[in-house]
């Protein structure tokens, strides 16, 4: 190895350890190891390094930076465990759909709720979104009416499409207020699901409402946690 | 959801090697800070994605540097020196002062297009190798050898000391 060959190496080398190829590495250090005028250059350089080390982490951290960072996670924490705790309750509040539109829409046998199936489609559910113009461009996107009730855009979660009998359903939901509840809106066609035998549903925590829309051919099944929609509409507005 | 427990863990292990990478990419603390706090909620949000401890450090800076960028791919650097414009470095350098500032330093980066700040900052976090460094950026290794070896020939010739008459390097 050359001198020029040597500059070229002690370029890519780092001080305190060794990326070369190791037959490099060798040639070099035995270079080195004659050549005094690299030598001392291969020393410059890995004092330079070290001091540009040393200055690149000379950087005061802000006193308090790590409050804020626990803060964070205590924070989002909580939201990632309510929106696993809402993954779960969609799963209970699409089964209630599932089994109160078979009992309503067909007069002929009753089919089983896809449970896996369910379950698939919900894990998408939790991603932050949720705004009013989301809201609205979905609506128009599915060419759906307005929403049956004034749900507070600021706790919308999420939007999309949910598979109940084999047929995909637009779906809306919302998160309670306080507390981990949540409410599912789900738009059922007349073109796909005979919507004159929807009616109320029931179970121990969830209620179905429907709300049928004439003109626009289609019904809003309203499902959610409780027996009251206000917990999930703007100022706790009265329900319709 | 990692535990409580891990993520703090996390926090504590890297927040602030963390933080200096931010400050010496954004140049500025409130920037860094911002930097910061977003690289670890989006860690919070993809910590399944992490599936081996040993690489956190890495993975935490890769998400922290796209931060970054998404921030900046808008905006249009005041300038930036070409490195091309850089030659090779000469036969034997130039002698080298003992210390070097750090606002000189950064200085010098926030001139450097971020191609180039990036592996140089990685290089001098020392724990980085030049693997490390082409994954962070999805370059090949080669390109990686190149920009920092380029890089390192800049700040020798912008951090050398003043002239004796007074005068400072070019920028």
């Amino acid at each position: 190895m050359d001198c020029r060959d040597a500059q070229f190496y002690l370029r890519l080398r780092r001080p305190g350890s060794d990326e070369l190829d190791p037959d490099a590495a060798a040639a070099l250090d035995r270079h080195l190891a004659g050549c005094p005028a690299c030598a001392a250059a291969g020393r410059v350089l890995a004092d330079f390094d070290a001091a540009v080390g040393r200055a690149m982490r000379a950087v005061p951290v802000p006193e308090g930076l790590r409050d804020q960072l626990f803060a964070e996670v205590a924070t989002r924490r909580g939201a990632v465990l309510r929106r696993t705790t809402y993954r779960y309750l969609a799963v209970a509040a699409s089964v209630i759909v599932t089994c109160g539109l078979a009992f309503g829409v067909y007069s002929a046998a009753r089919p089983t709720a896809d449970m896996p199936a369910l379950v698939m489609t919900q894990d998408e559910l939790g991603q932050p979104q949720g705004a009013e113009r989301q809201i609205a461009a979905f609506l128009k996107a599915q060419s759906l009416p307005a929403l049956p009730e004034p749900f507070d855009p600021a706790l919308f979660i999420h939007a999309g499409t949910e598979s109940v009998q084999g047929r995909d359903v637009p779906v809306l939901i919302f998160r309670e207020r306080t507390g981990q509840g949540l409410a599912k809106v789900y738009a059922f066609r007349g073109s796909s699901f005979k919507l004159d035998a929807i009616r109320d549903e029931q179970a121990s925590l969830f209620s179905a409402k429907p709300y049928p829309n004439a003109t626009a051919g289609m019904t809003y099944v309203v499902v959610f946690t409780g027996m009251d929609l206000t917990p999930f509409l703007r100022g706790g507005g009265p329900v319709g | 959801m990692g535990s409580a427990v891990g993520l703090h863990q996390l926090i504590d292990e890297h927040y602030q090697g963390l933080y200096r990478y931010a400050y010496r990419l954004s140049g500025n603390s409130a920037d860094a800070e911002d930097l910061t706090q977003e690289a670890f909620r989006k860690a919070i949000d993809r910590l399944p994605q992490l599936r081996d401890p040993e690489r956190a450090k890495a993975w935490l800076f890769r998400i922290l540097r796209n931060a970054y960028l998404h921030r900046v791919r808008d905006a249009r650097r005041h300038r930036s020196v070409p490195l091309d414009a850089v030659g090779d470095l000469p036969d034997r350098p130039p002698e080298e002062p003992p210390d070097i500032e750090p606002a000189r330093l950064q200085e010098a980066l926030d001139d450097l297009d971020e191609a180039f700040r990036t592996p140089l900052i990685l290089f001098h976090f020392e724990e980085f190798s030049y693997a490390d460094i082409a994954e962070q950026m999805g370059i090949p290794i080669g390109t990686v050898m190149s920009r920092i070896a380029r890089g390192r020939a800049y700040l020798r010739t912008r951090l050398a000391p003043p002239a004796a008459n007074g005068t400072h390097p070019p920028h």
